[in-house]
């Protein structure tokens, strides 16, 4: 026994002495404490002591990416090379361009100076949903109804064409329709990261509009078992949600499991009705594990999130006439029965699982990765209580791997991915027939950086095949896409310019829906005519910014051929409007997102953020402009810190107001909608050094507005439509261990 | 041990927060198209299980007139269409 006791304590010794250390200081050399130590290519973060020290973890292999942050400094990225101390020193940071900022940062899509990528950190504790958080940047809107259905619209471009990934696998959730939303929340999420436009060449050619690509909250080198049990109330929709979080690792082993549990009724306008059916039901569970060694890097992840969404604004015997308003509004709420979703109808139930292993091997200045993910996607729609309208599976499979080696100041990333998509019905009836596609997409990047200047090129080709037994319809559809960027710095100018090309070929509800769609009162009608749809983009980022002031311009023009849309036909069946999918020649979106950032020089911890996004959207065909465009915006955030020491309460308050201006320019049958401001206010604390405490107002002078993106703008007897939640609070408590 | 049973009181509390299916009964109505385009909801009691599914599924036979107000639902057979389980916006019967 004690000789095996000895052998231990050698090994244990020697384990620790082996360790590489580091440490962090300010620049007058003072340790920094919390500072986020990320290991890029492992997915592993830990963070520094109270001296500024950490232990690197053991078989981190040389050359990996460490991105060194802590708020209020300026990031820092390294290599690692083995057998040396790392000394790093942060300096201070006093204008941060919000997210859009063109820095050093590690990135899952691409290197953010010569790619247009924002980020945006998601946190377990927000007084906002994940998409609205999303939202807060520039030029991009959401679409929906209340908090249950949301989904984000870049530039104007929403649905098919804003491809979103979690983990590296591509999210196929029925995207196709307004009323269905993103199929996940923020559980367990670390960051999203976006490009607006056509240049993600890397995660597919389809990305006419943009790509979202969010990420899990890293692994955490820690033997100690980290965690977090959070509870959160929003009384709009008198919402209640529960989550918990378990981090842990043990010899080169990580673990993450995270739950959560989301309930809601229907929300409060601000006049103290109710929006009939516009509660909602969310249930999630995650985990994912990874072991690594010096070598290679394995991590599987498991997801399931199920959603009943009450779809709102709809009558049981829908006509072509006005609604009652008494239909679809409640004058009271009754919190025995509103939470209750098994008698109100129509109603969605959305049940996602998604399977994703990861495999990552290094060597040398050369990472290959490998992704295997499946993905089925259940959606039932009812309209009758026993039985559902729709049911229909939408199942994926994706294969990906890309090799990234680095040469001097060159990386090039080759790569390749594979999917396979298939869509079966339950019901007799159906708005999609039965269908698979399968696409194949070959890629390479060259990305150059040397100090102040850096220029990206890259080509993708894409084959798809689309078969329909029901049509007898078997299509290819082929084509190349295409990006490049180039960056300079001069002083504290930044410029960037990116070219880029990406087409979408159509999907199976644009080739052949044929029925009733109850989410939208529409009977939707397919076209096996469409062709590819081709997106060309033009994008200028300036950036500016001293010491207490930094400003960005980011002007913008995009080309796309052969716009699918879906437009109204003059006839009616089985009671409901028909719309057909067309598409159109030419269609232009352009416009201007400008953010400004000051920070007065007698209040450091003030903060002063806003921007500025403009869009035009111009069909050429028909001399109007695109349905849901959305209104040019002015969103305002004030920040003031509070430095936190061991007895201080206060760690934050922000003011964010979003002035909307009125929409006018709309398609031809579209209503115009009014402006109007919307003013939130957030009070951070945090409590005896382990409970953060969030307290909110959101729509703090109760303003009835109806944004131009609102499912419900646009019902039948409801004059400017119905509008968005009146005032409510909310709050949020973390136990974080 | 401690981390088991973290994990056990997260996974039970997780599960803890499912929804039984029970059975359920409900009020159904026809939604009955008078002339003037405008839909009069008439009720036809209450409906469980099998019977529910049934009547959403096939419809149903109103075996005797049922009058309405000022109108009298004819006895026919009213096609699945026109029956009407799902609950609607009116709370008027909630307590406050």
């Amino acid at each position: 026994m004690r000789i095996i006791f000895t052998i231990v304590f050698f090994f244990q010794i020697f384990s620790i002495f082996s360790q590489d250390k580091g440490v962090v200081v300010d620049q007058e050399s003072i340790g920094l404490e919390g500072v986020t130590i990320f290991f890029v290519d492992q997915n592993l973060e830990l963070y520094s002591k109270n001296d500024g020290s950490f232990i690197i973890p053991k078989a981190i292999p040389d050359n990996s990416l460490i991105e060194i942050k802590k708020p209020g400094y300026i990031t820092q990225i390294i290599q690692f090379k083995s057998s040396k101390n790392i000394e790093i020193k942060l300096e201070s940071l006093h204008v941060q361009l919000d997210e859009v900022e063109i820095i050093e940062s590690a990135n899952q899509l691409g290197n953010t100076k010569l790619v247009s990528i924002e980020k945006k950190v998601l946190n377990d504790l927000s007084t906002s949903s994940l998409v609205e958080n999303i939202t807060q940047l520039s030029g991009v809107n959401w679409i929906g109804s209340g908090l249950g259905i949301q989904k984000i619209v870049v530039r104007g471009l929403s649905g098919m064409r804003v491809v979103t990934y979690l983990n590296g696998m591509r999210i196929e959730n029925q995207q196709w329709a307004n009323d269905h939303g993103i199929g996940f929340t923020e559980l367990g999420l670390g960051e999203v990261e976006l490009i607006k436009g056509s240049s993600a060449l890397k995660y597919g050619g389809e990305a006419v509009g943009g790509l979202l690509y969010f990420k899990d909250a890293p692994f955490l080198e820690s033997e100690k078992l980290s965690g977090f049990v959070s509870t959160k109330f929003d009384n709009s929709h008198f919402l209640s949600g529960n989550k918990f979080g378990l981090q842990w690792s043990k010899n080169n082993f990580y673990f993450n499991l995270y739950g959560q549990y989301t309930i809601a009724t229907d929300y409060r306008l601000p006049d103290n009705t109710y929006l009939y059916n516009s509660r909602f039901r969310n249930q999630g569970i995650k985990f994912s594990a990874s072991y690594r060694s010096e070598k290679t890097q394995h991590i599987f992840r498991y997801q399931h999130n199920a959603e009943q969404l009450g779809i709102p604004a709809h009558v049981c015997d829908p006509t072509l006439g006005d609604i009652d308003f008494s239909q679809i509004l409640s004058n009271d709420l009754s919190l025995s029965e509103d939470y209750d979703m098994s008698v109100i109808r129509p109603l969605q139930n959305v049940s996602n699982h998604l399977f994703i292993y990861e495999n990552n091997y290094f060597i040398n200045n050369n990472k290959f990765s490998f992704y295997v993910g499946h993905f089925i996607n259940n959606l039932k729609e009812y309209e009758k209580v026993t039985y559902p309208a729709f049911d229909m599976d939408l199942v994926s499979t994706q294969l990906r791997m890309n090799f990234r080696k680095k040469v001097n100041y060159f990386t090039i990333n080759i790569g390749s991915q594979a999917t396979s998509n298939s869509n079966k019905n339950h019901t007799v009836d159906y708005l999609i027939p039965d269908g698979t596609s399968n696409d194949i997409g070959l890629y390479s990047i060259l990305d150059y950086e040397k100090k102040n200047l850096g220029f990206n090129v890259g080509a993708r080709l894409d084959y798809k095949e689309v078969t329909c037994d029901s049509y007898n319809f078997q299509n290819n559809f082929s084509s190349v896409s295409s990006s490049s960027g180039l960056f300079y710095k001069h002083k504290d100018h930044v410029i960037r310019l990116t070219y880029s090309s990406a087409f979408r070929s159509p999907h199976l509800s644009e080739l052949f829906s044929d029925g009733v769609h109850h989410g939208t009162n529409r009977y939707e009608l397919g076209n096996s005519n469409l062709d590819i749809e081709k997106g060309r983009q033009f994008d200028i980022k300036y950036q500016w910014s001293s010491q207490h002031f930094g400003v960005i311009l980011n002007p913008f023009l995009q080309n796309i051929k052969n716009y699918i849309s879906i437009n109204p036909l003059d006839s009616i069946i089985e009671n409901n409007r028909v719309f057909e999918y067309t598409q159109f020649e030419k269609v232009t979106i352009s416009g201007m997102e400008i953010n400004l950032h000051y920070h007065p020089h007698f209040m450091h911890n003030l903060h002063l953020e806003q921007s500025y996004s403009i869009v035009e959207t111009k069909n050429h065909d028909t001399n109007k402009y695109l349905a849901l465009t959305p209104s040019n915006k002015i969103k305002t955030k004030v920040r003031v810190d509070f430095k936190q020491k061991n007895l201080e309460l206060l760690k934050n308050i922000s003011l964010y107001h979003i002035y909307s201006f009125e929409q006018n320019n709309v398609s031809q049958f579209e209503l115009p909608t009014d402006s109007y401001n919307v003013v939130n206010i957030d009070v951070s604390c945090m409590l005896f050094k382990k409970i953060d405490l969030l307290i909110g107002i959101s729509n703090l002078f109760n303003e009835e507005y109806v944004p131009h993106l609102s499912r419900i703008k646009d019902v039948p007897g409801v004059p400017g439509g119905i509008p968005n939640p009146g005032r409510s609070f909310n709050i949020n408590l973390k136990y974080t261990f | 041990m401690k981390k088991f049973l973290y994990l056990f009181i997260m996974i039970a509390f997780l599960f803890s927060c499912s929804e039984d299916d029970n059975s359920q009964c409900i009020d159904c109505h026809i939604a009955f198209m008078l002339d003037t385009g405008v839909e009069l909801p008439t009720d036809i009691g209450e409906f469980c299980d099998d019977d529910l599914a049934d009547i959403e599924m096939n419809g149903y036979t109103l075996l005797e007139d049922i009058q309405n107000g000022d109108t009298t639902v004819p006895a026919d057979f009213y096609s699945a269409d026109m029956i009407h389980c799902e609950e609607h916006a009116d709370h008027d019967d909630h307590d406050h």
